[in-house]
């Protein structure tokens, strides 16, 4: 077939340049690692590539909260553990003030014991986290979990929120425990037949008075609602610990799902090494064909042998 | 001739020309669009010598333009279709790269902002975290403006390429037109220039790049252009002529117009070629992926804003809009604007909060949910209009089995609302009630009554109880502290004085007075009974009739004064009121029985009542609004006014144009004032445990119920007691308030008192609510209230108190701000979520940029395919010419020989000698 003289030249030069480009895009390929450098590359490709990449943001995003979590549950345990261990050291005060052998100026200085005690468990109550809130104080951050009310007895001033937040696709935990669940209420007979509840720091100041009174009523009633705070906080102790269990599950779970999905994201954007250096083998020599064919091709004409 | 010499030559020059052709291909081997020229030779018309025929020699025939017709037509239509693709593959390319961008697309500054939405949400009452969410939704705000601005950058750069497309195919067909005209010129193709030939289809050519051409040729040569659906539509270029074409741009449009500045005719859709692919572009990808981008941006606006408004901010606040849109920016996703600059605004808490009593027994754990509710209308009934006229009331009928009909329901926030119940049957009564069963104002319900009232399907939520605790009662004792009243009420009114410096002395209370309208009451016996009505306060004994009263105002101002009440003051009166306008001169007039005149004007008409004052014993004046006003003289009291003709036969419309007839007394009390509280020193009616309405009506009084100030809560109005000729009007000011804005004012206490019973308080006024049972044998049970739903863990004790409010300070809660956090998981747009409707139109353009993509390929060996067939029949090939060369050279220089030869041949005749 007759091939022209202009044509011949013309298809000469986009073979030439499209040997050219293809080999600029694997060196581009293989200088930035991946096999998709930008989305026209592969458009087909290109969503699936922003859909995981968005995916793989919503978990890291999970891990952060995961974390500031973590230190919230923390810091309420360290502070449940130490309230735990001065409530035994106020059982065994009040055990040791009911016995029979203990004189009255005995039992008033255990009083001033139990009393700094209490401040001691107050203070542990009214825990503040790195940026000053109270932790123990549900959503009303900005005050004293336990203060003083209008009539001078210590009271819960939080409220009840009881908060969760993602940590997964379908996963809520909790953050916080109102001070109320942890430092929990005693019920005493209201001398009516009916029954009331009396706050925590209110029940151990009444332990308190009753030591430095020698009541010895009032201090056998203390001795049960002491078993019933201990119970209040290790059940709370035992939640929190329950729910950094869940922290690190959780954790594990979204390593687990990033992995998955970093996995996935690789095998469609990262580029295989040895397949494009062989590509670029390949079209490297395609080049050099093209350019000495057509170098010796091209001189080849009817006139050089005219004379 | 047929001779040698003469061969020869022809031969010679023959050959000459046909080297020069050779040598014009030579020439022009690299000139776009050139047809190789072939040579035809024709041997020259023999000479007949004696009965045989003698070659003459050769002759130059024609050059001949190589060419077919059909390749080039097959060209042009391939490189219309190949070059229809070149725009959607490099401008979709260029879309694609700056959505699908990590750094430009809207992908990322999604995940980012909802990223920080659940940093915050784990962290709610941190100043740092609220600061980065906000600075996340800026940086959301200003990618969308970003991308926005790149596809705008790109539709103006593709418009900018229509115009210049436009503009250069103009010239083409400018240049067609001028060819077409030399053309003109030949009337056969053969004789037409092979060059000029070339230029035309040259130009044909390039005009393909630019759009898709029908074309039709004449038997000259001369061709005809469209750029329609077919040859006779559009014609750019008709023979000699030629039209340009343009882009009406008008109204936002971008529409192919042809003949701009003539007789423009609209170019439907070029389909092909590079004008063909930009509309393609446009119309498939930018405009798409624009409107999708926008109609994001608006989704965006209005679902973030709408969880805004249901939070509570840093402050205690209602949560305001945490973006706008600016409606000065070219389109939604360009105006997307943070409203906030408060980093505490935004607004991450739940609006309701539940909490535990201190002094609970039990440990049962509440929890709470809140159901947004719109703002209902003010007043429920659209019949029942703002004004207090009985005319305007609305028919209240209480007929069948019903013994009761709703009139209306009263938003909270309606200020000041009095509904007046007019022509009443005995029994029947104006009835104003709570949603919760607290009666307010009427008449306590009896069991049928309560039963057919208190129903969940009249919207009154299920185990609710009936109270009349607060019935008719007021201020401590009444429901919520309100001011309510049910009969009749005059109030102080106050004046405002002026002085010398404006009205800025303080008001003067005036004292109450209460006109009653005219009494209507006849015949003899108890009229009203015992204790039926009272008066401030003071119950009033029966009112019973001799049957031969004449003046029934003053019989009944009379019974007033028997309440005892030393600051009232009870009178009977009488007049007539009497518009200017309707008085007719021309009509005579008799007063109670006596002939009235003569009169000729309004002034002569005052005097002649007035003359006739002591027999009628009414007198008249003009009052201070320029009426006619007819008065009983007060030695008259509250007697009957007549007023008629001598003659009713003959005049039956009397000279103050009234109607004619009995006019009875009506009754006027006057409180003065407490000086201590004169804004108490009301005068009020109301009724004793069996009064009713229609028993206030005889004595002229029209029935009322009456509420001060703001309604707290959602009322219902009724009509109980069967009767078909009642109506109700209404008058009240003030708007309805969100439901819940109003109940986040309020604190609720839901108490426990019973083991089956628990009753809901207003803590601020302790007003019990509601008072509801329940199963105490439920797991979980919930308490609904106006839209709050309660979750208890399990069943309370007896005397467990839940409070609830308005979470003014609850800064740490983050209910609302996991419920943003939430948005990104919500299939809101057409059951997919933000980021996924982002993403799936980026794997739209992806895939329509891959499809450009492929056809282009499989295009451009078609295109191929067409270039080389007209290659094949058109171009030039050195070698081939080379060798032309040499075989033209070869046959001259033999011509030449022979020429020789003949030229030797002749000499040598010559030189016989």
């Amino acid at each position: 077939m007759k091939v022209s003289t202009n044509l011949y030249f013309d298809r000469a030069s986009t073979q030439l340049g499209t040997v050219q480009s293809n080999l600029s895009k694997t060196q581009e390929q293989l200088s930035t690692g991946k096999q998709i450098t930008k989305p026209s590359d592969e458009p087909d490709k290109a969503s699936l590539v922003t859909r995981l990449e968005s995916e793989l943001a919503r978990q890291e995003s999970y891990q952060e909260t995961l974390s500031a979590v973590e230190i919230k549950l923390s810091t309420q345990e360290t502070a449940l553990r130490n309230v735990s261990d001065v409530m035994y050291r106020i059982k065994e005060l009040t055990v040791q003030a009911n016995s029979d052998t203990m004189g009255k100026l005995d039992r008033e200085s255990i009083a001033v014991e139990l009393e700094s005690l209490r401040d001691q468990v107050l203070s542990l109550a009214n825990t503040q986290d790195t940026s000053g809130n109270f932790i123990f104080a549900g959503s009303r951050v900005t005050e004293p979990s336990f203060a003083p009310n209008g009539q001078g007895l210590i009271d819960y001033q939080g409220d009840q929120s009881r908060m969760q937040v993602a940590v997964g696709d379908n996963r809520l935990m909790n953050v916080n425990r109102p001070g109320s669940d942890a430092f929990v209420r005693v019920v005493r007979d209201d001398g009516k037949g009916g029954k009331v509840g009396v706050g925590f720091f209110q029940a151990l100041g009444d332990l308190a008075k009753a030591v430095r009174t020698s009541d010895r009523a009032a201090m056998q009633r203390g001795i049960g609602e002491i078993d019933a705070m201990q119970q209040g906080v290790s059940e709370a102790t035992a939640q929190v610990g329950a729910d950094l269990n869940v922290v690190d599950a959780q954790k594990n779970v979204l390593d687990e799902v990033k992995l998955r999905l970093k996995t996935t994201l690789s095998s469609v954007q990262d580029l295989d090494y040895t397949e494009a250096i062989t590509r670029m083998n390949r079209d490297q020599l395609a080049l050099e064909a093209a350019q000495s064919s057509f170098a010796k091709i091209s001189k080849l004409s009817l006139f050089n042998y005219l004379n | 001739m047929s001779d040698m010499l003469s061969i020869s030559s022809t031969a010679v020059s023959a050959y000459q020309r046909a080297l020069s052709t050779v040598s014009n291909n030579i020439a022009n081997v690299s000139t776009d669009g050139y047809s190789r020229q072939d040579v035809a030779l024709e041997s020259n018309s023999p000479a007949k010598v004696a009965s045989y025929y003698m070659g003459t020699g050769v002759a130059f025939g024609s050059v001949k333009r190589q060419f077919d017709e059909f390749a080039e037509s097959n060209l042009r239509k391939s490189t219309s279709d190949l070059l229809s693709q070149e725009p959607m593959v490099d401008y979709t390319q260029r879309v694609m790269d700056i959505m699908g961008d990590k750094s430009v697309g809207l992908s990322s500054a999604l995940d980012q902002f909802f990223g920080s939405a659940r940093s915050l949400s784990a962290d709610p009452a941190s100043t740092v975290q609220r600061a980065s969410f906000l600075r996340s939704s800026q940086g959301l705000a200003s990618r969308f403006a970003e991308l926005s601005g790149q596809l705008d950058l790109i539709g103006t750069e593709t418009r900018q390429a229509l115009e210049a497309a436009a503009g250069q195919f103009n010239t083409l067909t400018d240049q067609l037109a001028l060819v077409n005209t030399q053309l003109n010129k030949a009337s056969k193709l053969e004789n037409q220039p092979s060059e000029l030939l070339d230029r035309r289809d040259l130009l044909l050519r390039q005009m393909a790049e630019f759009g898709g051409l029908k074309t039709s040729f004449e038997t000259n040569g001369v061709v005809s252009v469209s750029l329609g659906a077919t040859i006779n539509q559009s014609r750019v270029v008709d023979k000699l002529t030629a039209r340009p074409i343009g882009i009406d741009t008008a109204n936002g449009k971008f529409d192919f117009v042809l003949d701009p500045y003539g007789t423009t005719e609209s170019l439907p859709g070029i389909s092909s070629g590079k004008m063909g692919g930009l509309t393609n572009f446009m119309s498939q990808v930018l405009d798409p992926a624009q409107k999708s981008l926008n109609f994001l941006a608006k989704t965006l606006v209005k679902e973030v804003n709408s969880v805004q408004s249901k939070g509570i901010d840093g402050y205690g606040q209602v949560g305001q809009d945490l973006f706008r849109l600016d409606p000065s920016a070219a389109n939604e996703a360009a105006g997307i604007r943070v409203a906030l600059s408060d980093a505490m605004r935004i607004a991450t808490a739940a609006q309701f909060r539940v909490s535990e009593s201190v002094s609970n027994s039990s440990t049962v754990q509440a929890s709470l949910s809140y159901t947004t509710s719109a703002t209902p209308p003010g007043i429920s009934n659209p019949m029942l209009g703002n004004n207090a006229n009985p005319a305007a009331g609305v028919p209240i009928k209480v007929e069948g089995v019903k013994i009761f009909a709703p009139v209306t329901s009263v938003a909270a926030g309606i200020e000041s609302p009095t509904f007046y119940l007019d022509n009443a049957t005995d029994a029947q009564q104006l009835q104003v009630m709570t949603r919760d069963g607290r009666h307010l104002l009427g008449r306590a319900l009896t069991l049928d009554e309560q039963f057919q009232v208190i129903d969940p399907e009249n919207g009154f939520p299920a185990a609710t109880t009936y109270s009349d605790q607060y019935l008719n009662k007021s201020d401590e004792y009444g429901y919520r502290d309100m001011n309510v009243l049910y009969g009749a009420k005059a109030a102080v009114q106050y004046k405002q004085m002026f002085d010398k410096d404006g009205a800025t002395s303080s008001s003067v209370p005036v004292p109450a007075v209460l006109e009653t309208g005219r009494v209507n009451a006849s015949g003899s016996g108890i009229l009203i009974g015992d204790q039926d009505i009272m008066i401030n306060g003071f119950s009033l004994g029966p009112l019973v009739l001799k049957g031969d009263e004449k003046d029934m105002a003053q019989t009944m101002a009379n019974w007033f004064k028997t309440a005892g009440l030393t600051d009232v003051s009870v009178q009977a009166y009488n007049d007539i009121t009497v518009a200017p306008s309707k008085v007719q001169l021309d009509q005579p007039l008799q007063i109670n029985g006596k002939d009235i005149g003569p009169f000729t004007n309004f002034k002569s008409l005052v005097k002649a009542i007035q003359d006739k004052s002591a027999l009628t014993g009414v007198t008249a004046r003009v009052s201070e609004r320029g009426e006619l006003l007819l008065e009983n003289l007060p030695s008259a009291g509250g007697l009957p006014i007549t007023i008629g003709t001598s003659d009713p036969e003959k005049f039956p419309d009397n000279a103050l144009g009234v109607d004619s007839g009995t006019y009875t007394g009506k009754i006027r009390m006057t409180r003065e004032l407490n000086p201590l509280s004169p804004e108490k020193s009301d005068i009020r009616i109301s009724f004793g445990p069996n009064g009713t309405p229609a028993e206030l009506a005889k004595l002229g009084i029209r029935t009322g119920a009456y509420i001060e100030g703001k309604v707290p809560d959602d009322l219902i109005v009724f009509v109980t007691g069967q009767g078909n000729t009642a109506s109700v009007a209404a008058s009240y000011t003030g708007q309805p308030v969100l439901p819940q804005e109003n109940l986040r004012q309020q604190s609720l206490e839901i108490r426990f008192t019973a083991n089956n019973r628990y009753v809901i308080l207003d803590s601020k006024t302790n007003t019990e609510l509601a008072n509801r049972t329940y199963d105490p044998t439920v797991l979980e049970p919930t308490i609904d209230y106006q839209g709050l739903k309660i979750k208890l863990s399990f069943a309370p004790n007896v005397g467990d108190t839940f409070l609830i409010d308005g979470n003014k300070d609850g800064i740490g809660n983050n209910e609302n701000m996991l419920a943003l956090a939430d948005l990104s998981k919500k299939p809101i747009i057409e059951g997919k979520t933000l980021s996924n409707t982002y993403i799936d139109q980026v794997n739209d353009i992806g895939n329509l940029a891959q499809q450009a993509k492929i056809t282009q390929q499989a295009l451009t060996v078609v295109n191929d395919q067409a270039i080389q067939s007209r290659d094949k029949a058109s171009g030039v090939n050195l070698d081939d010419e080379a060798a032309e060369l040499i075989r033209f050279q070869q046959a001259y220089q033999a011509s030449a020989k022979a020429m020789q030869i003949s030229s030797q041949l002749f000499d040598s005749i010559v030189q016989l000698r």
